[in-house]
């Protein structure tokens, strides 16, 4: 069965894999530094180990914010849909979280 | 921060990281229970530690498998929805349920997995005939193809049951945001029974959504405050160093004496987080 398919991966593909690898690379070198730097001055050590972190957690948000621009780019809506759905969903509970660590402090 | 505990962590998750990587596996499987019986770390703080490290696994798998187009990112994000929604109702379970549950449940995904690791998918593809999907599934244009390098031929698929495999991603998110493991153990039967993906695809598909699942939760823990840097930090770093060691010295887990040692390692695990969470409740939670 012949089925219509590029022989190479698409560009939203390319950019995902590119944005992923050197963006997981790049986090977990800033958390490398920062263990290192905690052995000699853990308060600053601690604070670049946790910029390693939230931007390790980012990674994937932006990887769902390019899948959105991209479908609806490409008039995609349906997509775009599902996209802006998972969106949501994630930066309810950021928000959810973050209200409930401001109400706790 | 402690700098010998800061090296013990380290040195734990290069191990359990590793050990996962040898047999494929995810790294939390093990990495939980050392965490937990060996270090007597907190399971919450473990499992929230150990997120961290899922987003880097997936992430720096992710790259090879979208070049080699297994991933199917169109069923991706629609299956997100499901494993974000999951995951934030796990964020809100974890404030509720007690450690000792969390024990218990560990013991039952360990079992799952001793039971997988016995019964190993097979790795043989067949060219099945493409059935013909229903109307909402061909609307989003999810059915693809993908590049077989061993039958050498593009291999087309059609996906079945989505609702029945969107349920099953649901659940895989809840126990992803509660224990703090990737939870391919449940997305592996989600994706290969139920949607009846090729197995190729199904790994590098539910690889691809691990990343964003791990994130809704690990987001959520790190604005609270309720992730431990000093825990999780080490942790990352230590598993990413610990898949580069796993990868290199990759065991032939087709070889059957060393897929039984660790059916019977995994299932040793199950009753000694398992007796953890029990042994509790019958001291009367003292």
């Amino acid at each position: 069965m012949e089925v219509p398919v590029p022989p190479t991966p698409s560009a939203l593909d390319r950019w995902l894999a590119k944005l992923l690898q050197y963006g997981s690379l790049l986090a977990m070198s800033v958390m490398a530094c920062g263990l290192g730097i905690a052995f000699f001055n853990p308060g600053l050590g601690l604070k670049v180990a946790s910029a390693g972190i939230a931007l390790l957690i980012v990674l994937p948000v932006l990887r769902v914010l390019s899948m959105l621009v991209y479908f609806l780019a490409k008039k995609d809506y349906w997509l775009g849909l599902m996209s802006a759905l998972v969106l949501l969903i994630i930066l309810v509970g950021y928000f959810l979280g973050l209200s409930k660590g401001v109400r706790s402090e | 921060m402690d700098p010998v505990f800061t090296l013990s962590l380290i040195a734990l998750s290069v191990l359990s990281s590793a050990l996962g990587g040898m047999l494929g596996m995810a790294g939390g499987i093990f990495l939980i229970p050392a965490l937990t019986i060996w270090a007597h770390i907190d399971i919450h703080a473990a499992a929230g530690a150990s997120l961290v490290s899922v987003i880097s696994s997936s992430c720096g798998a992710a790259g090879p498998y979208l070049k080699a187009r297994l991933t199917n990112i169109r069923l991706a994000i629609l299956l997100e929805t499901a494993t974000t929604l999951g995951a934030l109702t796990g964020v809100f379970l974890a404030t509720i349920v007690s450690g000792r549950f969390l024990f218990v449940l560990f013991a039952g995904i360990l079992l799952l997995s001793a039971w997988q690791m016995a019964n190993r998918r097979k790795e043989v593809e067949v060219i099945a005939p493409v059935i013909r999907s229903g109307r909402f599934i061909h609307k989003l244009a999810l059915d693809s193809s993908y590049p077989d390098s061993r039958l050498g031929v593009e291999v087309p698929y059609a996906i079945q049951r989505l609702p029945l495999g969107w349920s099953l991603m649901y659940a895989a998110g809840i126990i992803s945001a509660l224990l703090g493991i990737g939870s391919g153990v449940l997305k592996i039967p989600a994706m290969d029974s139920a949607l009846r993906l090729p197995i190729k695809v199904s790994s590098a598909t539910s690889n691809f959504m691990i990343a964003v699942t791990a994130a809704a939760s690990a987001g959520v823990y790190f604005l609270r405050g309720e992730l431990s840097i000093p825990l999780a930090a080490p942790v990352a770093v230590g598993s990413v160093l610990g898949s580069i060691v796993g990868a290199k010295i990759l065991i032939r887990v087709s070889n059957e004496k060393i897929r039984l040692l660790f059916v019977i390692v995994l299932l040793g695990l199950a009753i000694q987080m398992g007796w953890k969470g029990l042994n509790g409740l019958w001291m009367g939670g003292a």
